[in-house]
């Protein structure tokens, strides 16, 4: 702590802080472009100049630029000097020599660093009549639009794209009054934190394109913190609504402790997915649209139930949607699971109860070793930033994968040699050889040597695991390692969904099996499902459960296969369109409020219990139990005790272990992009980068089977039967075929399900290749198109 | 694309360096004497030699402008157009130039004998307007008419080449005595 005077005002500062940094947390109106709380500064812009106050006799008043000066005690600046001001005001007006004032067209106009700081300093008129220089535009994919012309080279851009994310597919190219900021080719950026260019960039050379189809000014939309339903981290963001449709989802509070500055594009983009034209919006009943509200059909259906209901919730869902359901299905003493499987109870109940000691994401960027299990950018993208910052800071960083994933690309540029892939059935041997290692016994394995060492040399060590690839076991193994590393060493495992810990602490012990038992023992008749699709999972087991169902009642707020099969379909309110609370993985409750009313009636947690419900207190009481206070929206949320997140009973059945499997038989593993999620699934634009169904595998298994790159390769699991193009990925671990979950689904396979392989033939001949095949056909002729 | 040899020598040099990334400019002025320009192989060889990214190379060459990655004539000429030439009639040196290729600068003429390019000064200040042609040939005192000379002489070269009588004899001289005859396989 110490003080500097700005204009004569004292102004507190932290350690490590610079002048600008400490200017502005006082409230000082400082103008800046190339600075970013996160990314620094560059010094580039020359617009935070300040005039030094002479301390002795002799000495001049110098122009310092205030982002590149450490705060020291005692220091003093003139802001509003005349010598300062007058800098200021050139710089900008230096800036809008060549920036169009094209504000009105500019989907940045109202919300623009540039616009308003040169509105602050006070240039207004325009000396310079000459030619401005203009760049050409880059078609950079679905999600970001650029306008190049508006460019005011900060190099926010490339600092966070390339320095921060550890990107490499975006730069800065030539030099002085030229420099573009593009890729070397059009198309889409690799990195899932792209749409960040969007936040970053201080004036409009980046916008959003998907809220450039559906546009409206900053103004017009109506704004309200939420949080972000794309995984478990559970993002502060901001949505901004018109009219009854979501509009603009970014980033929303720069003190958070969640996510201060950036979001991932699966929440930025994926929320659109609400807005897809087959969204359930009016209450259908086979199929045809019925004209009453959805709380009404809903009070009917289940009065035709006459008691023989059940409810399926979602992991998907918040608490306070979870928490209604289960008390309704109190008071109507029906059966109530969250979960659409026994096995999902159990591994969703085991990694909550792990995750009793998360770490947050300050915490994972400030750690001094990390290890990660399994591909974390897939699924927790927001994590997988938070370790590249580790990596950044040339801190240890391990990674044990099977299929191909950006934060191993990412890291194996900066530090060589510290990834692993390994089939996922050989992931516990080498969980409980790292085990040893850490309690110092022999080990052969030079990897889990170096990885055991890092984490014991650490101090803060962090391990992250993924929860849908570790089975109850591993989990455990993590936690056992956790348990004898450092005391500040934490341990988070990114959760299955956003809505996982909700759904963990809401559940009764073994609730799936029990509502499953109960559909098939015919005391159920009427299934209510919310915001769950159980019948999309490659559990044949549903599908004969919806056979034995009379009333199959959907409310969903996307349109899943559930919600095609079922017989009364109702719209639930997404999250941004109604209040609730949620839990994330490191259980922070976090509260989020209404952004925008849709124009259709749709279903609630609290217009469900209004009307179902004849004591609705029990809510209420329940929350004050799990945290005394509880949050505000947009605020950093409460920690619940860790106690108090202890699932009510640990699972009993654990998660079967993969079955034994020869070592030298392929096996399956499952492979994610980052942009898939429940919601993000029916987001056209980020839809449209989805890679396409493939198996790929590594070099060495491709050579075995004597394949390249796009032959058809035919995949048997059991009775099923599949054929996708084979990608070759140096990234993939040995006999490991990684198939996406829809593949996985039709192959009703699971992790480490063992596989046979086969090339298929080739549907078309080469004509190159005609020679090749005369011989491997021998004398038969082989008569090709064209040839008498 | 590189020879072992040609390899080892790169690697070798950078290896004089703490990081490898100091020995970039060095490698692509290597692939650029080899191939004319830096092409895509190259530029995906330099990054493997180097460590940096084909974007962290691109954002380099394009900052040089002595780097390229677009193909040029047989021969370069970089015209001079800082402010000594500029008085001197640098400018009309180089429209002539652009009249007589039939091309603008930095494209290559349509047969292929030369690329002008502007440049920034070339320290030839005291015979502006000055050129400089294939990094070791300067050009002084330059007027419009000298300039279409110097490009028909540049055009004209190839085909002197190609007329000289010993021109096949050199090539069969270059060619092992001892050589086998070439079976009748190979010359289908």
């Amino acid at each position: 702590m110490g003080t500097i005077y700005i204009d004569d005002k004292a102004v507190e500062f932290e350690p490590g802080q610079n002048v600008l940094d400490a200017a502005r947390k006082a409230g000082i109106d400082t103008p800046y472009f190339c600075y970013h709380p996160a990314l620094g500064a560059a010094g580039s812009c020359r617009i935070c100049a300040m005039e030094t106050v002479p301390q002795k006799e002799g000495e001049k008043p110098r122009t310092v630029m205030t982002c590149s000066i450490p705060a020291q005690d005692g220091q003093q600046f003139r802001f509003k000097s005349p010598k300062a001001k007058q800098i200021q005001k050139a710089v900008v007006e230096f800036y809008m020599t060549n920036h169009p004032n094209d504000c009105p067209v500019c989907d940045e106009g109202g919300d623009c660093h540039l616009q308003d700081t040169t509105i602050s300093v006070g240039h207004a008129y325009r000396r310079y009549d000459g030619q401005k220089r203009t760049m050409p535009d880059q078609f950079l994919g679905p999600l970001v639009y650029q306008t190049m012309n508006r460019c005011v080279t900060c190099y926010r851009c490339v600092r966070f794209y390339q320095d921060y994310a550890l990107g490499d597919d975006f730069g800065a190219m030539g030099s002085s009054n030229h420099v573009l900021f593009r890729r070397t080719e059009d198309g889409a950026f690799d990195s899932p934190f792209s749409g960040n260019l969007v936040s970053v960039c201080p004036t409009g050379v980046f916008t959003d394109k998907v809220y450039r189809r559906k546009y409206s000014r900053t103004w017009m939309l109506e704004k309200a913190p939420s949080i972000c339903s794309g995984c478990s981290v559970g993002c502060n963001i901001e949505v901004g609504g018109r009219e009854g449709t979501l509009r603009r989802v970014q980033p929303n509070n720069e003190e958070s402790k969640v996510n201060p500055y950036f979001i991932c594009d699966r929440g930025r983009y994926g929320s659109h997915g609400t807005e897809s034209h087959s969204r359930p919006k009016y209450v259908s009943e086979q199929g045809k649209v019925v004209k009453t509200s959805p709380l009404d059909a809903l009070k009917i259906a289940l009065v035709r139930a006459e008691g023989h209901v059940g409810i399926l919730g979602s992991v998907e869902e918040d608490l306070t949607t979870n928490l209604a359901l289960k008390a309704i299905a109190k008071e109507m003493n029906a059966p109530f699971s969250p979960f659409i499987s026994p096995q999902q109870e159990a591994l969703t109940k085991t990694a909550v109860a792990a995750n009793h000691n998360a770490p947050s994401i300050s915490d994972i960027e400030q750690s001094d070793a990390v290890f990660v299990v399994g591909e974390l950018t897939e699924h927790a993208p927001m994590l997988d930033l938070a370790v590249r910052q580790v990596i950044k800071a040339k801190k240890d960083v391990y990674v044990l994968h099977a299929t191909p994933s950006h934060l191993v690309t990412a890291l194996n540029k900066l530090q060589r040699g510290h990834v692993k892939a390994l089939a996922p059935s050989q992931w516990q041997d080498c969980l409980t050889q790292i085990n040893t290692a850490v309690h110092d016994g022999a080990v052969e394995d030079l990897w889990i040597k170096d990885v055991a060492n890092a984490l014991k040399q650490a101090e803060k060590p962090v391990i992250i695991g993924v929860a849908e690839l570790l089975n109850t076991a591993d989990i455990s193994l993590l936690n056992t390692i956790t348990e004898s590393l450092a005391p500040a060493a934490k341990m988070a495992i990114a959760l299955p969904s956003a809505g996982s810990v909700n759904a963990a602490l809401t559940a009764q012990e073994n609730s799936c099996a029990e509502l499953m038992t109960q559909i098939e023992s015919d005391k159920i008749k009427t299934l209510v499902v919310v915001g769950s699709d159980p019948l999309n999972t490659n559990n044949p087991h549903w599908h004969a459960l919806h056979d034995k169902l009379d009333q199959l009642i959907v409310i969903d707020k996307v349109l899943t296969k559930t919600a095609h099969l079922s017989d009364t379909l109702l719209p639930l309110a997404a999250w941004p369109e109604r209040d609730g609370m949620t839990i994330n993985y490191e259980g922070r409750l976090q509260r989020f409020s209404k952004a925008f009313a849709r124009k259709t009636a749709t279903i609630d947690a609290h217009s469900m219990i209004e009307t179902l419900m004849k004591s609705p207190e029990t809510i209420e009481q329940w929350l004050t139990e799990l945290a005394p206070t509880l949050p505000q929206a947009g605020d950093d949320g409460i920690i619940i005790e860790k106690d108090k997140l202890k699932c009510t009973e640990l699972p009993l059945e654990q998660k079967t272990n993969p079955p034994a499997i020869q070592s030298t038989q392929p096996q399956v593993a499952l492979s994610k992009w980052f942009g898939e999620g429940y919601v993000a699934d029916h987001a056209p634009e980020i839809r449209s980068l989805k890679p396409g169904s493939s198996a790929s595998i590594n070099p060495k298994l491709a050579a075995s089977l004597n394949l390249s790159n796009g032959d058809q390769l035919m995949i048997i699991c059991g009775d099923q039967k599949l054929v996708r193009p084979a990608v070759i990925s140096s990234q993939v671990a040995d006999l490991t075929v990684a198939l996406n979950q829809a593949d996985m689904r039709l192959l009703q396979a699971d992790i480490a399900s063992p596989l046979c392989l086969e090339r298929t033939s080739e549907l078309f001949i080469d004509a190159d290749k005609k020679e090749e095949i005369k011989n491997i056909i021998g004398s038969a002729s082989v008569i090709m198109m064209g040839e008498a | 694309m590189l020879t072992d040899q040609e390899r080892a020598h790169l690697e070798e040099h950078i290896a004089h360096y703490p990081e490898k990334r100091a020995g970039a400019i060095y490698c692509l002025y290597f692939m650029q004497d080899k191939y004319g320009y830096i092409t895509k192989p190259s530029l995906n060889l330099v990054s493997e030699l180097t460590d940096l990214s084909t974007t962290q190379l691109d954002e380099l060459i394009t900052f040089y402008t002595l780097l390229r990655r677009r193909p040029v004539g047989r021969n370069i000429m970089r015209v001079c157009d800082s402010i000594s030439c500029h008085t001197r009639g640098a400018k009309k040196v180089l429209e002539a130039a652009e009249n007589a290729t039939g091309k603008a600068l930095g494209e290559i003429a349509n047969d292929g004998s030369v690329t002008v390019l502007p440049s920034i000064c070339l320290g030839l200040c005291d015979r502006a307007p000055a050129a400089l042609i294939n990094d070791d040939r300067v050009e002084g005192e330059l007027t419009p008419e000298r300039m279409r000379m110097i490009l028909t002489e540049l055009a004209e070269e190839e085909i002197k080449l190609s007329e000289k009588p010993d021109y096949q004899n050199i090539i069969s001289m270059l060619t092992p005595q001892d050589a086998p005859a070439k079976t009748n396989e190979e010359v289908m």
